[in-house]
């Protein structure tokens, strides 16, 4: 028996050994904690409720509580706003696929707008080169740009969040993060996504982004008159999408990446008004739904003009 | 019997063997200290170099149209800083040539605009402050729209409706106007056809799955049947149609 209290020379070194290993690991394993920065964390965020479960006065504290840390990270004070679906109004985009030049301006316009990371990138819109008289999505240029647009030989179709009025993404979200509203847009609660990203892998037009990193932005050019369901910064570890602009379409206004189209070949409306540009051509052009085959309803549509004889 | 024999050593073994993994376990509470000593006191990760952001070209993105006032509002001459009317000098100098080849002046103008071989196919050439129509009346700058119109009957019916053209303002007429441009504030009337851009370059988005490495589409493995008609001949019946099977 006084063998087994004997320490000798190989149980000293396993076990010691042993311990080693475990609390480096523990070490590794607590590394991300180190980078902490704890002034970004505060009680009222980590209490803060589910946006539909809040009272308009909680709302008020939330946007106060945003508009301080923006101002603290930005030295800017934000215009945030709360803006509520307007009544009797569903959006509708439209988008002329034989006008498209692919020039990319709403891509860059939506950028400006909705202050998404500059570093690393993340862009709502993604416009998709294929040859012409082909829908081949598979084999689509996402990375065209070294020749002049538009290519004689290609089409453009853009592609962004498509609102769909049976939407996959908020199906498949655990935590209720996103849902449809009354005016039809997707939105998301930024302080509510977990970043699971089933969202991202449900959309079958790939308009779902991550942020992967802490997204960074130039202080002079973050816009400051924001959303809280839009365009308000968002922290690395939550997904977003475009939300048809709307801190600035439920104001009336048009969306950021209709304005700089240089051809006209988008268009804005609200699809219960007859008289509105969208409805009289839903009522009289060609319309195109992509991936109408898997049921998701989208308000975006893709149409054409018939072929006026003059060349354009 | 037997059986007893048999599970003996089994139930003694755990008391025979040293114990080894217990014997280095006063080693726990010094290493326990160097991990927290490490985790307060020791460094934060080295910082990154800065990440370079990219910039917004806000002039590529501006909404202001294409041509600006242009066409919208009769032309202007800065001359000797006043601004003068066409009608200024056209008034003392007629310059009555109907053909656009020969002329000495506005040589900057490049007229390419299908039939028209003429400047007063658009300019009255008695007021030169107006435009005018095929009939002979005159049209005011302002409303160039219906010059056009004569000839792209189908395009003003689409820009009156609102699909052909841009839009900019509010969609919501109650809370604002919404601004439609018109034919010259995009188009050149001396040259509509637009000529050919260099797009923006693509930002490079984070590469998820779905985007992977893109290449240009690789037409040999295009299945679609459209897209090889067309690259074998005119629409699948012409000589070269059968060309695909015979490789």
């Amino acid at each position: 028996m006084s063998g087994e209290q004997k320490m000798n020379r190989r149980s000293f070194l396993r076990g010691s050994l042993g311990a080693a290993g475990g609390m480096a690991a523990v070490a590794a394993a607590l590394t991300p904690l180190k980078d902490l920065d704890l002034s970004e964390m505060t009680v009222d965020h980590f209490l803060q409720k589910h946006y539909k479960e809040m009272s308009p006065k909680e709302i008020d504290q939330v946007i106060e509580r945003i508009s301080k840390e923006v101002e603290e990270r930005y030295d800017l004070r934000p215009e945030l706003k709360d803006v509520k679906p307007m009544d009797g109004v569903e959006f509708t985009y439209l988008l002329n696929l034989g006008r498209c030049i692919g020039c990319r301006k709403c891509v860059h316009a939506c950028v400006a707008e909705n202050n998404q990371s500059r570093s690393p990138e993340i862009q709502y819109i993604r416009v998709l080169e294929m040859p012409r008289g082909s829908v081949n999505l598979e084999h689509s240029n996402h990375h065209y740009g070294d020749k002049k647009v538009p290519s004689k030989d290609h089409f453009y179709m853009p592609v962004q969040c498509h609102q769909c009025d049976n939407p996959p993404c908020v199906k498949v979200c655990p935590v209720e993060a996103t849902w449809k509203e009354d005016d039809g847009i997707v939105v998301i609660d930024y302080d509510w996504c977990i970043g699971c990203r089933y969202c991202e892998a449900a959309c079958p037009y790939w308009a779902r982004r991550f942020n992967f990193a802490e997204p960074e932005i130039p202080k002079k050019d973050l816009n400051p008159k924001m959303g809280y369901l839009s365009n308000r910064p968002r922290h690395k570890g939550v997904m977003e999408k475009c939300h048809f602009c709307l801190h600035r379409t439920r104001e009336g206004k048009l969306p950021a990446c209709l304005e700089v189209c240089p051809v006209g070949a988008r268009k804005f409306g609200n699809i219960n008004d007859p008289n509105s540009e969208v409805v009289q051509i839903l009522k009289t052009k060609r319309i195109f739904i992509l991936k109408q085959e898997v049921g998701t309803k989208p308000r975006f549509f893709y149409y054409f003009d018939e072929d006026y004889g003059f060349g354009d | 019997m037997a059986p007893e024999q048999n599970e003996l050593p089994k139930m003694d073994s755990p008391e025979k063997r040293p114990l080894q993994y217990g014997s280095g376990s006063w080693l726990l509470g010094p290493l326990f200290l160097g991990v927290a000593a490490w985790f307060f006191l020791g460094m934060k990760s080295p910082d990154l170099p800065p990440k370079k952001l990219y910039p917004i070209n806000q002039s590529a993105i501006s909404t202001a149209p294409r041509r600006k006032m242009i066409g919208v509002q009769p032309p202007k001459i800065h001359i000797n800083g006043f601004d003068r009317t066409c009608n200024d000098c056209h008034n003392s100098f007629k310059s009555e040539t109907p053909k656009i080849k020969g002329r000495l002046q506005h040589k900057e103008i490049i007229l390419e605009h299908a039939i028209n071989t003429s400047c007063f196919s658009c300019h009255d050439q008695k007021d030169r402050n107006y435009l005018i129509s095929l009939k002979g009346e005159k049209i005011e700058y302002p409303a160039v729209v219906n010059l056009c119109a004569q000839c792209h009957v189908r395009i003003h019916r689409d820009w009156v409706k609102g699909s052909h053209g841009r839009s900019n303002g509010y969609w919501d007429t109650r809370k604002g106007p919404m601004k439609r441009l018109k034919c010259t504030q995009c188009h050149d009337p001396h040259q509509p056809r637009h000529p050919a851009m260099d797009p923006l370059k693509p930002l490079p988005g984070p590469h998820t799955l779905r985007m992977g490495e893109q290449t240009e589409p690789r037409e040999e493995e295009s299945e679609d049947v459209l897209y090889l008609l067309k690259k074998n001949g005119s629409g699948g019946f012409g000589p070269k149609a059968g060309k695909k099977e015979k490789r």
